[in-house]
C-alpha cells in the first residue's frame, strides 16, 4: 500500500502548487502543529496567486478536497490554507 | 496550438459537419467543445435554437504523448494520496477519459457526491493546461461512478421527455452543474418532439423540457413553471 502521511500530503500541495505557477521557486508550504491539527500554509508569488486560487477559488477548494481526503487516510486533521 | 474553428448548428451533428468540411479533417482527428449556451431571451424562454461548437484539430503527432503525461500527472497525485490504482484510458470525441480502479480506495477517491472525484479531475486539467499550453478536456472516473451517473441521467432525461411529449407540458430538472446539464441537452437532442431550454443563474441555472411549438404556441411558455 502507498503510504500517505503528513509528509506527503504537504508534497501534493508542493507538487501541485509547482505545476501550476510561473515562479516554482516561490513556492513554499509551512507546516504548523496546533494540538489536535496540522496547518499546511501555501505561499506563492503574488502574480501566481490567482493560478492557485483559480476561477471562483476552484482551484483552491480542488486542493483542499484532495488534502482532505489523503489526511483522513493518513489519520490526520489537516487544514490548508494559501497566504494572501 | 492546434487549428480550430467554431460552428453552429441545429445539432451537434450538424454543426460538426461545417466544422469537418472546414477544417477538412475526419471526426477521429478533431476534439469538440460545446460552447456555453448563450444567455439571451426573456429569461431564456426564447433560448438558443442552435448549438454552437469549437472544433480542434488534434496534434497528428503529440496525441500519445498527451497520454503519457497526463498518467504522469495522475500517477503523482494519487500516489501522493496514498492510493495504489490501475488505470485506463480512452480517446473519445470530445474528451480523454480516463477510469481508475483502487483496491478499496475508489470510496475515498469518489468523495461525497463525486466532490473528491471532481477536485482530482479539476486539478490533473489546471496541471495539464499549464503545462503544455493546450486547452484540455480530460474526463476522470473511479469505478466507474461517473458513466453509473451519466447513465442515470440520460434515463431519466428521456423519462422526462416522454412525459413532456404525453402531457403537452414543460418540466424542469433540479438545478445541475454545467457538465450535467449538458448530458441532457445531448441526450434530449437526439429525440424529434421535445427540445430544451435553460433558465436561472449560477448555481440555480437548470434545464427546462419543453415540447417543440409553433409560433403560436409559444404563448403557453408564459404559464407558471412546472415542477418535475
Amino acid at each position: 500500500m502507498a503510504e500517505v502521511n503528513k509528509s506527503t500530503i504537504k508534497t501534493l500541495i508542493e507538487y501541485i502548487a509547482t505545476s501550476l505557477v510561473e515562479q516554482p521557486k516561490s513556492v513554499k508550504v509551512r507546516e504548523s502543529h496546533k494540538e489536535n491539527y496540522t496547518v499546511m500554509e501555501l505561499s506563492v508569488s503574488a502574480e501566481d496567486l490567482g493560478k492557485v486560487i483559480g476561477k471562483n477559488g476552484q482551484t483552491a477548494r480542488a486542493i483542499r478536497t484532495l488534502v482532505n481526503a489523503a489526511a483522513s487516510k493518513a489519520g490526520e486533521k489537516i487544514i490548508f490554507e494559501i497566504k494572501e | 496550438m492546434a487549428k480550430s474553428v467554431e460552428a453552429s448548428g441545429k445539432t451537434i451533428e450538424q454543426a460538426l459537419q461545417k466544422a469537418l468540411k472546414e477544417l477538412e479533417a475526419k471526426p477521429e482527428e478533431v476534439d469538440i467543445e460545446i460552447l456555453p449556451e448563450a444567455h439571451k431571451g426573456l429569461f431564456g424562454l426564447f433560448g438558443p435554437k442552435t448549438v454552437s461548437i469549437r472544433v480542434s484539430l488534434r496534434d497528428r503527432t503529440g496525441g500519445n504523448n498527451n497520454i503519457e503525461l497526463i498518467k504522469n500527472i495522475i500517477d503523482r497525485v494519487l500516489t501522493l494520496m496514498g492510493a495504489e490504482y490501475k488505470l485506463s484510458t480512452e480517446e473519445m470525441p470530445d474528451t480523454t477519459f480516463v477510469n481508475i480502479n483502487t483496491p478499496g480506495l475508489d470510496g475515498l477517491l469518489i468523495g461525497r457526491r463525486g466532490e473528491t472525484l471532481s477536485s482530482i479531475q479539476h486539478v490533473v486539467n489546471r496541471i495539464f493546461t499549464s503545462k503544455t499550453g493546450q486547452h484540455s478536456k480530460i474526463t476522470v472516473d473511479v469505478g466507474g461512478y461517473v458513466k453509473r451517473k451519466h447513465r442515470l441521467l440520460v434515463e431519466k432525461a428521456r423519462r422526462v421527455a416522454d412525459r413532456v411529449k404525453k402531457t403537452g407540458r414543460e418540466a424542469d430538472f433540479e438545478p445541475l452543474k454545467a457538465s450535467d446539464r449538458r448530458i441532457i441537452h445531448l441526450a434530449i437532442s437526439e429525440l424529434t418532439d421535445v427540445t430544451t431550454y435553460t433558465i436561472g443563474d449560477g448555481l440555480l441555472r437548470k434545464v427546462v423540457v419543453t415540447p417543440k411549438m409553433t409560433e403560436i404556441g409559444n404563448a403557453a411558455l408564459e404559464d407558471e413553471e412546472d415542477n418535475e
